[in-house]
């Protein structure tokens, strides 16, 4: 079977993404029948919901794979490779990273956390061939750490936030999402509950926003629930179909009509710029080909039927917009790098995109084994590219053009890594209300924090009003005003400096050994020797007043967390 | 994200100016102020202000108590609340034809360099309550919004920048964003949106206390917090000397290097309200509000681009008069009388108002019966608004009740002084009869943004790009400048 003829197979994920122009987009034809499926019968134990899984598989089975590219090593690289060769202008050969940045960049991409001292010695001494493969798996097994990290993503991508609006009062998924993402829910049963949550589930998602009294015909919950299972799940952006006939994108107003009229108690009537169109359309889903969706049955049974369309292998876009979420998160820049739109641009490489989702679907939807693949990927393990790369994006890029991709980008710390990489670097966890939902009572990390403070702003976290699918990256004067002399990080530096020297680095007469260990929690490296003169001049030794060194000690922690080499992912 | 079409203030030219300001060149820094007028290359719409205050009276102030007075009703004891229409005088102004209420005296000997605009216009969004309005009159959206719509001050913030490279395009005075009861959508309303934190507010929420903003933490001597900077920048030059491109990491470096120039910059000593000559502090001081005006003035001066001063949005006060609206009303224009025509006299010796926009305006105003419009198509929302609104009894048995304590979204009056304004006229007129509707030149949200931008040389349909489509700055591009307005 060559890779080509798996890729025609593949046409379901291809069709809507190379030919926008037929709306609405057909689905793909079935594949001819594939050798048999290799069935992970360790997560066939687990999955609570062995119909569904078994429906799943067959249909998985009707598809044919692509071909898994040559060569013994991660499928990534193989493919990875496969473009580079065929790009006009030689890339900048790629070095590998050392194990300090490995280790550094894959906890903070997985977990969200720094390692301590202990974890950067025992992973420089560890001589195994193997090791960083490990260090992967040994992340991605820690449930909690994980789910804590991934919370921020989700909490953003789901609009799922705690903070006090006056209209905003839909029921937070908060408790749901955490206990999905520690137990790591197969995708597509997590997508399916968020879809059609029944009356315990997660019903914020797909409820929205009731706003009070009167809005725009396209803030309706219905529509709400349209486009945020349009972007969320299928790259589809229906914000401008649902007001008017989509400008650029093969979206019509009917489409996303129909698409509302599936979560909608009554019949729609489409409305043109909030003027009634006379049309009482759908209930339809948005890609033709997937089956049918009932008008006369409740609710209930109609987002049940969408949740199988979104979420069932034969749709074209519901894998391929979760593994290139993933892909963005870890490498900084997406296959097709606007996340949300998968109507223009195929992406940089297709065919990487088709290995990765079929490959995810293969596995049962399991997130953390479509990141395990990209993590231990070679293409992972590079030296990061730090280029600058504008904000305002279309200065070099236009239209649907993807920008190019050079490789695994550094990353900017989001608001949530960076409060608690301090907390971890210092042992003393900031204290802040938390939001509300019964989730274990762990360390509190920045996720938790109810409300948006003013150092959390100035890094990018978000006003979740929206659905906000990316941080952004840049640093501004404004960012920096609030690190210099704001309240919120003078405030942890000084709560724990004063932790620090009541405990046992406090305690130590050994600078040198002090710095160092320092370093190595922030940056997962051993002291330079202008860091230990800092060092020395800052901290002082245990017979040193009491308030010079509080005063040291906070600004020596200052220094070390000012640093790009800190807030950055490498 | 990119500048759509905007013909004016040369992108080329800002982002060159980006680029060496990138490269950390003290030079621009240096030496006198050479402030940026408002379109460095030549734009299509000749700019008439180079920079805007816009003083925002937080709660919705009542136009037929302060600036479009109506027939005087005194208060009496058993008196119908139908026979309210104002619950002040009316008293001249140095502006001809021009009244305004009573306890405004300061004021009213300045009108003649500014304009009543009467016949604003709140958007309809059914049910006037605060948020939404006040999302609205900032960003000129009403919401939601499926993107993250962006405040008029960021928008002139990325589209101009500030007059000066070290200083911050935006600042807002007097809002607090963040105390226990206040809610999301006010920091919605004053956020850049999805322009990003790079163009969002430097936020002063007390001037009083300003010039932290830009010291040292609390407890922290100057010599240690320089300390700091010289440490950091030794550790953190041994990186950068060894990168040869240019490297996304020494961003943060740069912008560190910025919050430093803006520490020693004009803005900053504006920032310091102790520099200012103890008369002219004293002639500003009636309070937050005050002190906010005079801030607004030096920084001005100093080379911001948009000032927002505040008199703040807190659920149930300031100008949100649900009770006592008489009594209450007395205090505010005690409060707001001197400063704002203290900074519009300021302004006007300095030479400064005839290139500063000065614009007073509320998110609505308020009426003694009605709550909402009269004309509210809904007979449904009708009934709930008359049920869940402040009771206004029939007679009013004391004076707790005198005043007017409903949201009125009908019409509402503003402000606009200097920045190619013309003085002392009244535009648009609203009926003698409450709850005074307009009857003459309606004045809608757009339309005030439009002159807003107009007068800084933006076109009402300069947009920005988010998710493929553009965003326009007026919605639909369609604001309309009110051309008689300007001189």
């Amino acid at each position: 079977m060559t890779f080509r003829r798996g890729l025609i197979a593949l046409g379901v994920l291809l069709v809507a993404s190379v030919m926008p122009a037929a709306p609405p987009p057909a689905a793909p034809a079935v594949g001819q029948p594939a050798a048999p499926l290799h069935i992970n019968t360790d997560s066939a134990k687990k999955d609570p919901t062995p119909d569904w899984r078994t429906r799943v598989r067959r249909e998985l089975a009707e598809l044919m794979p692509p071909t898994a590219p040559a060569g013994a090593g991660n499928p990534v690289d193989a493919l990875l490779d496969s473009w580079r060769k065929k790009q006009k202008q030689l890339l900048p050969p790629a070095n590998p990273c050392d194990d300090r940045v490995f280790l550094r960049r894959a906890s903070l991409d997985l977990v969200g956390l720094l390692p301590d001292e202990k974890q950067v010695e025992a992973f420089a001494a560890d001589h195994s061939p193997t090791k960083r493969t490990a260090l992967v798996q040994r992340l991605l097994a820690d449930r909690t750490a994980y789910a804590e990290h991934w919370m921020t993503f989700w909490n953003d991508l789901l609009r799922n936030d705690e903070a006090a609006w006056i209209e905003i009062n839909h029921p937070p998924i908060t408790a749901w999402l955490f206990k999905s993402l520690s137990d790591n829910k197969p995708y597509d049963l997590f997508a399916a509950e968020l879809i059609n949550p029944g009356p315990q589930g997660p019903v914020g998602f797909i409820q929205g926003v009731d706003w009070k009294f009167a809005t725009s015909a396209s803030e309706t919950p219905p529509m709400q629930a349209a486009r945020s299972v349009a972007q969320v799940f299928q790259g589809v952006n229906l914000k401008c179909a649902s007001c008017h006939n989509h400008f650029t994108r093969p979206w019509k107003l009917d489409d996303a009509w129909a698409l509302a009229g599936c979560f909608s108690t009554t019949p729609l009537e489409s409305q043109r710029c909030d003027r009634p169109t006379g049309r009482i359309v759908g209930p339809r889903f948005l890609f033709a080909g997937l089956g049918e969706i009932p008008a006369d049955v409740p609710v209930a049974k109609r987002r049940e039927v969408v949740a199988t369309m979104v979420t069932r292998p034969r749709n074209p876009r519901f894998a391929k917009v979760i593994v290139n979420r993933l892909f963005k998160q870890l490498f900084g820049q997406g296959i097709i790098d606007q996340v949300d739109d998968f109507d223009g641009s195929p992406g940089f490489m297709p065919e990487l995109l088709d290995y990765l989702a079929y490959d995810f679907a293969m596995h049962d939807y399991d997130l953390k084994h479509t990141l395990e693949l990209l993590a231990t990927s070679n293409a992972y393990q590079m030296q990061a590219v730090a280029t600058v790369r504008s904000a305002v994006r279309d200065d070099a890029v236009k239209g649907d053009a993807e920008p190019p991709f050079v490789g695994l980008r550094v990353k900017r710390m989001t608001a949530e890594q960076f409060s608690d990489a301090v907390s971890k670097l210092t042992g003393s966890w900031r204290r802040a209300e938390l939001a509300k939902a019964e989730v274990p009572n762990l360390q509190p990390r920045a996720w938790r924090f109810r409300d948006t403070d003013s150092l959390a702003a100035a890094l990018g976290r978000p006003s979740r009003d929206v659905i906000q699918s990316g941080r952004p990256d840049g640093a501004s004067v404004l960012q920096a005003l609030e690190l210099i002399n704001g309240d919120v990080l003078r405030d942890h530096l000084t709560t724990a400096a004063q932790w620090m020297l009541s405990g046992p680095l406090g305690q130590q007469a050994d600078i040198a050994n002090v710095v160092d260990t320092i370093c190595l929690r922030a940056y997962c490296r051993h002291a330079t020797p202008a860091e230990v003169q800092q060092g020395r001049e800052l901290l002082g030794t245990p017979a040193a007043a009491a308030a010079d060194r509080q005063a040291g000690w906070e600004d020596f922690l200052w220094l070390v967390v000012m640093r790009a080499e800190f807030q950055y992912i490498e | 994200m990119r500048n759509y079409s905007y013909p004016g203030s040369s992108e080329l030219d800002r982002r060159h100016f980006l680029r060496l300001a990138g490269m950390g060149l003290g030079a621009l820094a240096t030496g006198g102020i050479t402030l940026r007028p408002a379109a460095a290359a030549a734009p299509k719409i000749q700019p008439t202000a180079d920079a805007v205050i816009f003083v925002y009276m937080g709660g919705g102030q009542a136009a037929a108590e302060t600036w479009d007075p109506k027939r005087y009703t005194p208060f009496t004891a058993g008196m119908k609340a139908s026979e309210v229409y104002s619950t002040f005088p009316s008293i001249p102004t140095s502006a001809d034809g021009v009244n305004i209420s009573k306890y405004l005296s300061q004021m009213a000997k300045v009108m003649h360099h500014g304009a009543v605009v009467s016949s604003f216009k709140p958007g309809f969004m059914g049910v006037p309550i605060h948020v939404r309005h006040i999302f609205h009159l900032h960003t000129c959206y009403m919401p939601p919004q499926t993107v993250a719509a962006p405040s008029m001050g960021s928008i002139v913030a990325r589209t101009l920048g500030p007059r000066h490279p070290d200083v911050p395009a935006f600042v807002d005075i007097g809002q607090r964003l963040e105390f226990p009861g206040l809610t999301a959508e006010i920091k919605t309303a004053h956020s850049p949106g999805f322009l990003g934190s790079a163009y969002g507010p430097f936020a002063i929420p007390d001037p009083a206390t300003a010039a932290l903003a830009v010291r040292p933490p609390a407890n922290m001597s100057k010599e240690r917090f320089e300390e700091r900077f010289r440490r950091l920048e030794a550790l953190q030059q041994r990186r950068a000397a060894a990168q040869q491109t240019a490297d996304k990491r020494d961003e943060l470096f740069t912008a560190v290097e910025g919050a430093r120039r803006l520490i020693h910059s004009p803005a900053a000593a504006a920032l310091d309200l102790s520099l200012e000559p103890k008369e002219s502090y004293e002639a500003y001081d009636t309070g937050r509000f005050g002190l906010g005006c005079l801030l607004a003035r030096r920084l001005v001066e100093s080379g911001v681009r948009f000032v927002e001063v505040a008199y703040e949005y807190d659920p149930f006060k300031n100008w949100d008069t649900h009770d006592n609206g008489h009594t209450r009303t007395v205090a505010m224009k005690n409060e707001i009388d001197r400063p704002l025509a203290q900074l519009i006299r300021d302004l006007h010796q300095r030479q400064l108002l005839s290139r500063t926009l000065v614009v007073v305006a509320s998110e609505f105003s308020r009426a003694m019966l009605v709550e909402g419009v009269t004309d509210d198509p809904d007979p449904v929302r009708r009934e709930y608004l008359n049920r869940t609104s402040v009771k206004v009894p029939d007679t009013l048995a004391d004076e707790k009740s005198y005043g007017l304590h409903r949201h009125f979204t009908g019409a509402g009056s503003l402000l606009m002084f200097g920045g190619g304004i013309r003085g002392g006229i009244r535009y648009g007129k609203t009926s003698d009869e409450p709850p005074f509707n307009i009857v003459e030149k309606p004045v809608t949200m757009p339309d005030l943004h439009a002159t807003i931008y107009r007068a800084l040389g933006i076109p009402a349909d300069l947009s920005y790009e988010i998710e493929g489509r553009p965003f326009y700055v007026t919605p639909d591009g369609k604001g309309k400048a009110v051309r008689e307005l300007f001189a």
